[in-house]
């Protein structure tokens, strides 16, 4: 997480942007890829709160990105609420709600025993959420019909994805205001060395709560937009383990170690995946062979390895 | 003015006697050395007094105030730091940084989560002086030798502005060249803040010239107490020597 | 009653030669094998390529430990071919590794096998029934749980009573220790990587003919498995045998009672445990008889 190269980071920013905007003129498929990955790339950014920053690794993150989905999705089944303005806060809202209480258990927790906790929690809500078919759709889940903003109604996917665009910039501007603060330093101590913090005064467990606690916000604000983005939801797609270990991959694929490797990580997944699994490819064995290669060759992910070298050269 | 002072504190593990009826006082800006051989206690009551370990009896007091019961990170907060044998510094950051962790505890601002661009400057400014004070260079901590990183430990304990600093064997693992040099500086800053110290060693050297007052250790009990020239006793040079 | 308890052993059984590999594996090498599922996967599809072999019984009967055996063997290829390269770079990278596996295997298993679910209950059929009380039980149900219990007799016996026990045991202690006294600690490694996975593809094995395998068993297992070592407590065999048998139970129980539960009243089990005592019912770091 260093800073040194922040005006050469500004130079790629910009261009990223102008990319964003004008990605649309590719056509519907690619918004919709490089939408989903805005969308993981929020919820990949929100679990490296907690793993690069404060080392706890978090195997069971769909429990928010499913809670901001299914938040919004209940409000859709239940109310027929559609507003984008009503059901934006209610998930975030909830996702901070879950967070603590959820944090509450898990922080007093470290290392495997943190990561297990995380998958015990998040699976228990999965089998929840399929058992509870008459509140939340069961398997079949929950198809959000349509999606309305301050009134106006959202006529397709291009112009949702504006809306992912924003909130996108939003949520990494805040987030990297929080982590390049000194509750960010604090953290990232913690992580580091959590004798010398308690020794520096610092109270280990309201930071790390304060650190879940963001973390599933960001990742509830990621499901949410998913949820109302794609229009259907279910506990395979939202919930599953399977999908937090996505999250986890996409971490690692881009690196821990940087504030953007996440969203690195979730681009080149998004895309990879895409491309591989249309080209009727075995995608799994091209998953599982790209895992293992990047634990054993590439551990601090794409950004790691770049940001050695700009150190070195 | 008494900032230290403890009453009989025992520590078993078990069968063994770690500290066994120590009192202790250290008064302000007073540096007393502990001293004896592997065993004796000395790391124990270290961390006794920081708040690492709980005491089976007895009491700490701090500034008249009873903190027997008061957690570690809460006792930095009042004003005790402390340094370790093996040195407990963030392997991921810069010194700078991990100097800027304490300063921001001191401040009381760790949990804010945003910049403010004059306090964050201050901070950075009063890091980076006292780094340059103790003669650390600003790089990674993974890149520092051995020496400079037990250095950093310290460092991260003195910008906590105590008033009270533990040093457990600060020169344990420095070269001879270097330790002089490392024990002039830490002393240098401690004295000139008024700091009061209680620092573990075992080179006498080192003891003998910076110490205001020698406590010898042995068995977990205090075996004597005294300025420079108890490290000429017969009793302690045998306990100390036979080591 | 009686069917709920012998599915619930059943259930208890597997589970806990799948949990004791997991615990062993974990116990001496400090990794979580994420795989495990998949190595249990494993070997539900070679005992199946096996039982197609032919309808002798016999072989049917041997499927489980060669699969068991085979099984094994990939897990010492991958342990001394891929996971070595990670220790010692934190468990977070060791169970990642793992992870990334649970995929290949994955694939690897759907090119192999297809995926259609599969299962062979000859060996049911060729056994026959046996009155229990009122309803009349498949012999092989009986069979799976005695000989689930044999291999746990014989797991405690090799690590309690033998040399080559001790030896592994010792190193989950303190490998520098074991390593000076000569040691040759890649070997208990490796040993210890065969034991797990074998037990987790025995199990399979065992179970080809009543559940057999489709898409997703591999990560279900692997949670349950997880699920009964944190219960239990990790690296404890004592603790994966009371943990099996409660889940094992309750969840038999639980769904024939109240068929919505099932898998939800397991992981609240799980996260009730972790909350009291973290360390699980028999929680300590060492393998414990």
């Amino acid at each position: 997480m260093r800073d040194e190269l922040k005006n050469r980071k500004l130079f790629l920013y910009i261009p990223f942007v102008i990319v964003l905007f004008i990605i649309p003129l590719g056509g519907e498929y690619v918004t919709y890829l490089t939408g989903l990955a805005l969308v993981f790339g929020i919820a990949a950014l929100s679990l490296n709160v907690l793993l690069g920053y404060t080392g706890l690794l978090s195997f069971g993150h769909a429990l928010f990105f499913g809670c901001g989905a299914y938040s919004a999705g209940l409000l859709v089944k239940h109310f027929n609420i559609t507003s984008l303005e009503i059901l934006l806060p209610v998930s975030i809202v909830s996702s901070i709600a879950l967070a603590v209480l959820v944090g509450l258990i898990c922080v007093r927790h470290t290392r495997i025993y943190f990561t297990m906790l995380t998958i015990a929690i998040s699976q228990l809500f999965y089998a929840l959420a399929h058992k509870l078919r008459p509140i939340t759709g069961g398997d079949d889940g929950i198809r959000i019909y349509s999606v309305h903003i301050f009134g106006h109604e959202v006529g397709s996917i291009t112009e949702f994805y504006y809306y992912i665009v924003v909130t996108f910039f939003i949520s990494l501007f805040c987030l990297r205001i929080i982590l390049r603060s000194p509750f960010g330093l604090t953290l990232q101590a913690i992580r580091d060395s959590e004798l010398r913090a308690r020794f520096a005064g610092v109270s280990i467990m309201s930071y790390r709560l304060a650190a879940f606690t963001i973390s599933g916000l960001f990742a509830g604000i990621a499901g949410a937009m998913y949820a109302l983005y794609l229009g259907q939801i279910s506990p395979d797609d939202v919930l599953s383990v399977l999908r937090s270990g996505e999250f986890v991959a996409m971490t690692l694929l881009g690196g821990y170690t940087s504030f953007i490797g996440p969203i690195v990580g979730s681009f080149l997944f998004t895309y990879l995946k895409a491309i591989i699994s249309s080209a009727a490819l075995y995608w799994y064995l091209a998953f599982g062979i790209l895992i293992v290669s990047i634990v054993i060759f590439v551990p601090t992910g794409l950004m790691g390895e770049i940001e050695k070298r700009w150190r070195i050269g | 003015m008494e900032v230290l002072r403890t009453e009989s504190l025992k520590k078993y593990f078990g069968e063994v006697h770690a500290v066994d009826g120590v009192s202790i006082s250290v008064g302000d800006g007073e540096i007393i050395s502990v001293v004896g051989p592997n065993g004796s206690g000395k790391t124990t009551l270290v961390n006794l007094i920081s708040g690492g370990l709980k005491p089976d009896s007895g009491k700490v007091l701090f500034d008249g105030r009873d903190i027997t019961n008061l957690t570690a990170h809460k006792r930095v907060k009042i004003g005790i730091g402390r340094s370790f044998q093996i040195p407990a510094i963030y392997e991921n950051l810069t010194t700078l940084d991990s100097v800027l962790v304490s300063i921001f505890s001191h401040e009381g601002i760790s949990h804010i989560f945003y910049r403010t661009k004059d306090r964050f400057d201050k901070a950075r400014e009063e890091a980076i002086k006292l780094l340059e004070t103790l003669n650390i260079p600003i790089k990674l901590v993974s890149e520092l030798p051995h020496g400079q990183r037990k250095l950093l430990d310290v460092a991260m304990a003195l910008s906590l502005k105590p008033k009270l600093i533990l040093l457990d064997e600060p020169t344990a693992g420095i070269s001879l060249e270097e330790r002089d040099e490392v024990m002039q500086t830490i002393v240098g800053f401690i004295e000139e803040q008024n700091i009061a110290a209680v620092i573990v060693e075992h080179d006498m050297e080192v003891v003998g010239e910076y110490s205001d007052r020698i406590v010898v250790m042995h068995e977990g009990e205090v075996l004597k107490e005294g300025g420079k020239e108890i490290l000429d006793d017969e009793e302690v040079r045998r306990i100390l020597i036979g080591d | 009653m009686i069917p709920q308890i012998i599915n619930g052993l059943i259930f208890a059984s597997i589970l806990f030669l799948v949990a004791t590999g997991l615990t062993i594996i974990w116990g001496i090498l400090r990794v979580v094998n994420f795989a495990h599922g998949s190595f249990y996967l494993m070997g539900v599809f070679i005992a199946y390529s096996i039982t197609r072999l032919s309808t002798d019984p016999a072989l049917h009967l041997a499927a489980p430990f060669i699969a068991g055996a085979i099984t094994g063997i990939v897990g010492i290829a991958f342990e001394r071919g891929l996971l070595k390269n990670v220790y010692g770079r934190g468990e977070l990278f060791e169970l990642l590794l793992t992870y990334g596996m649970i995929f290949v295997f994955m694939d690897v298993f759907r090119i192999l096998w297809g995926s259609m679910p599969i299962s062979d209950p000859t060996i049911t059929f060729k056994l026959g029934v046996i009155p229990l009380g009122g309803p009349v039980v498949p012999l092989y149900n009986i069979y799976l749980i005695v000989i689930a219990a044999v291999l746990a007799a014989l797991l405690w016996f090799l690590l309690i009573k033998t040399k080559v026990g001790m030896i592994i045991r010792a190193t989950s202690f303190d490998t520098e220790v074991t390593s000076a006294f000569g040691v040759n600690v890649n070997w208990v490694y490796a040993l210890t990587f065969f034991l797990g996975c074998f037990l987790a593809g025995f199990a399979g094995g065992l179970m080809l003919p009543i559940t057999g395998a489709w898409i997703g068993l591999d990560v279900d297992m692997l949670i349950l498995a997880l699920v009964v070592l944190v219960v239990g407590g990790m690296g404890s065999i004592k603790g994966a045998l009371v943990a099996s048998l409660l889940i094992g139970l309750v969840r038999s129980f639980g769904i024939s009672m109240f068929p919505a539960i099932e898998l939800a009243i397991v992981y609240l089990i799980m996260v009730v445990v972790l909350i009291v005592k973290p360390s699980g019912l028999f929680g300590g770091v060492e393998v414990e008889g």
